[in-house]
């Protein structure tokens, strides 16, 4: 029961705050519902909020569009350890990288601020912020900050434009903005549109 | 049948290589099993949902337990990739494919002999003239159900008319043609594998425009699944194992094919015993089945004496250029009637032969022009891509807006000769393993200088027609050149006279192994400059031919 409420005041933070190149590598789909509390609910709410605010900082309208019902989901689904572990470090880096250049978490910024700290992981650079207030030089660490982002962005993406199933896409809303009216969930109706053209005989 | 059991033929793989084969000698009173690696999917499996379909695991396998590994450029580790597996379904690539639908010309066969020969490459004559595969081309076209119109591309060798009229262009098909024949180009419509009109109990396309990356839930695309595997079931001599993955294939003491061996879907080591063996598992993973058949009589793999099992591999070489139109300007020219169809459906073949371009190589390829693909997701992160991730937030969203909104993508591909040299080839990777704990292929990929050159010119050209285009573009851009298209693959199991240049015979038969056949793209000693599923599918319907009489 206070696993449940965890996780459904966690996920309503990160909804009321603010909302992957390509392919996944290595993912097996289980058919399991987008809302049933998964992966987010054993995350801290701080970095559940910071992912959120993150989709909706890379997209506006993502994350009520249903972005962390999607990310949830895909983190549920087999093998895909290593990315629901690249999420959350990342979470816990855009709350550092956001407390070293504005002394905020990362959900609590303005949204200058959130595209600010967004772009030092877009160039790879969060050794050397986080490296401003440690002593010595800038260390490497193993967080790929580029590929975090990368895959967010893929994730926000896909979580507004997908399948309304998999917990984004809330009401079509994704699909309405694009103007997809038929093909995406009505194909059977597009022949009809088709006219012959005498300019294009072939 | 039972298991265990002994047939006629059994078919490796249910593809472009393998449907023609096993539909044709079913139909001539052979009892065939098709052993497919894939699932068994039928139309209601397709939908469009873009995440499932096309951006997580539903063709291809999943890189955590079945991956390909991958060394470029002389590398020394490799690594595992997605790289190389063309499909994984019953009715295999063809199931996904795009469906342009191009012959091989004379050049593409006869490249050796016309050049001299080019240095670093291993090109090789194919040991059948084109006139030998023209009547296979007709019979393949007609079986599975290709649109298009013959007379109009003036570098096509004379030809019957297709089965089917073609598919309706979008209108700007009209701007491309404009501005192809004003640099002096012959542009010509698109041959598709899908049908433009009822044919048989297939109904017509119905343009949802979601053909490749997709199956078709329609039935209209020409893929193996909707065309010659319910004529091969419908024999009741034919019958297809889905999910069922072949490891070995036997041969007996007399290097006889005697069947294969393969792990069905519960995870149980079966085998089927036949007269004829026939693989057809694309052109990597029937190199890799022949390699992984090593026993102590044959160490280095089976039909190997000449050691050229695995090399030669070749893909298309690839470039890509993009032209963004301003959709109010292109309804203002042309109006805006069919502006929601999904094909452009032009392509021009005037650079085919360019012995003056001075590239080394007088070969040059097909340019293909079509629209961006209408994935909606896949045109995002396109666009977040194209910044260099730079662009997120408002003015990723605005973005957004004007390509949904406001923008006509029109683009063009370049399929251009692949060659073949030792810098390219698939082995058996040494470390990596499948969860059969089978050694997975390895792909060693390194394209040939000349032909990066040759590609590179061909984009340029490409670039020049998109440039020409009226109204003018807001921008025209090298997508990429001198790339590779891993999902159209040959050359791992060259065909050709003499047993120490080549692996199989002109019929397709190895020349080490009595009645074991390749059929899939293996075979191709060169890839010729376009797509090459309708060369794989008249050929395989050649060598059934063969098979045919001679089981008789
Ligand atoms: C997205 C996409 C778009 C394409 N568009 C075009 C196009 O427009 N025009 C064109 O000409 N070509 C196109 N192609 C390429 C075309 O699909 C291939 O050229 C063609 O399918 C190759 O035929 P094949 O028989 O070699 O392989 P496939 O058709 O892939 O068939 C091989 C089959 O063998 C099975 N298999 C593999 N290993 C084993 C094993 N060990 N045991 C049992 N079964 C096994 C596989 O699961 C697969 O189903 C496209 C391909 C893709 C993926």
């Amino acid at each position: 029961m206070e696993t449940l409420e965890l996780h459904r005041r966690t996920l309503l933070k990160g909804l009321a705050g603010v909302a992957c190149v390509g392919l996944w590598p290595a993912c097996r789909l289980k058919d399991r519902k987008p809302t049933s509390p998964g992966w987010l609910a054993r995350l801290p709410p701080d970095r559940v909020a910071a992912l959120g605010a993150a989709t909706e900082a890379i997209l506006p309208g993502a994350r009520a569009a249903g972005a962390l019902l999607f990310i949830d989901y895909w983190m549920q689904q087999e093998m895909v350890e290593n990315m629901a572990h690249m999420l959350d470090i990342g979470a816990i880096m855009l709350n550092r990288v956001a407390q070293v250049e504005h002394q905020a978490v990362f959900a609590e910024c303005s949204i200058e601020q959130q595209a600010h700290v967004l772009g030092i992981f877009q160039k790879n650079a969060v050794d050397e912020t986080l490296a401003k207030v440690r002593r010595g030089p800038a260390k490497a660490s193993r967080f790929d900050a580029r590929g975090f982002f990368e895959r967010l962005v893929t994730l926000t993406l896909e979580s507004y434009l997908g399948e309304p199933k998999y917990g984004g896409n809330k009401d079509k809303v994704g699909w309405h903005f694009i103007g997809w009216k038929h093909c995406w969930w009505s194909p059977k109706h597009i022949g009809t549109l088709i006219d012959a053209d005498p300019r294009l005989p072939y | 049948m039972a298991r265990n059991d002994q047939v006629d033929v059994v078919v490796v793989g249910s593809g472009a290589g393998g449907a023609p084969v096993a539909m044709s000698l079913a139909e001539s009173g052979a009892r065939v099993v098709v052993l497919e690696k894939g699932k068994y999917y039928s139309i209601r499996d397709f939908t469009h949902d873009e995440i499932a379909i096309c951006r997580r695991n539903f063709f291809v396998p999943y890189l955590g337990d079945d991956p390909h590994t991958i060394r470029k450029n002389g590398a020394i580790d490799s690594k595992p990739t997605r790289e190389g597996w063309t499909s994984q379904c019953v009715g295999g690539a063809t199931v996904h494919m795009s469906g342009f639908t191009y012959r091989l010309k004379e050049q593409d066969l006869r490249l050796k002999t016309l050049t001299g020969g080019i240095a670093g490459a291993d090109i090789a004559d194919w040991p059948i003239t084109l006139e030998e595969l023209v009547p296979f081309y007709d019979l393949a076209e007609a079986a599975i159900g290709v649109s298009g119109i013959a007379g109009i591309n003036p570098f096509d060798a004379p030809r019957r008319p297709f089965p089917l009229p073609p598919m309706r262009p979008h209108p700007t098909a009209l701007l491309v043609d404009e501005a192809a024949r004003s640099l002096g180009f012959h542009p010509f419509p698109t041959p598709r594998a899908i049908v433009s009109s009822a044919y048989g109990t297939r109904p017509p396309c119905n343009y949802c425009g979601l053909c490749g990356d997709y199956g078709c839930e329609n039935g209209s695309k020409s893929s193996t699944l909707a065309s010659l595997l319910p004529r091969a079931e419908a024999t009741g001599r034919c019958e297809i194992r889905s999910e069922c993955m072949v490891s070995r294939v036997l041969v007996d003491d007399t290097d006889t094919a005697i069947g294969v061996e393969y792990i069905d879907r519960r995870g149980e080591l079966q085998a089927v015993y036949a007269r004829t063996v026939v693989i057809a598992a694309s052109a990597i993973e029937s190199a890799r089945l022949l390699l992984m058949s090593a026993d102590s009589q044959h160490r280095d793999g089976i039909a190997n004496s000449s050691g050229l099992v695995g090399k030669n591999l070749t893909f298309s070489s690839f470039g890509k250029g993009t032209g963004i139109f301003d959709r109010q300007a292109i309804v203002a020219k042309l109006g805006p009637k069919n502006m929601s169809l999904p094909f452009l459906l032009r392509s021009v073949q005037d650079d085919y032969w360019i012995p003056d371009a001075g590239l080394g190589m007088p070969k040059g390829g097909t340019y293909n022009f079509l629209l961006h693909h209408p994935n909606p997701i896949n045109a995002a992160v396109r666009l977040a891509t194209d910044s260099d991730w730079a662009v997120f937030g408002q003015p990723l969203k605005d973005r957004m807006q004007s390509y949904f909104h406001e923008e006509v993508w029109v683009e063009f591909e370049v399929f251009g000769e692949f060659l073949p040299w030792k810098g390219c080839y698939v082995d058996l990777d040494p470390v990596t393993k499948d969860r059969w704990n089978l050694p997975v292929a390895r792909i060693n990929l390194q394209n040939h200088p000349v032909e990066i050159e040759v590609n590179k010119w061909l984009t340029a050209r490409g670039l020049d027609i998109l440039n020409a285009i009226k109204p003018t573009a807001k921008e025209v851009k090298p997508w990429t050149w001198g790339g590779t298209t891993f999902h159209l693959q040959h050359g791992t199991c060259r065909f050709g006279k003499d047993p120490a240049h080549s692996v199989l015979d002109p019929s397709c038969q190895a020349h080490d192994v009595k009645n074991l056949y390749v059929t899939d793209g293996s075979f191709m000693p060169t890839s010729g400059a376009v797509p090459a599923t309708p060369t794989i599918l008249a050929n395989s319907f050649r060598v059934a031919r063969h098979i045919r009489d001679k089981l008789a």
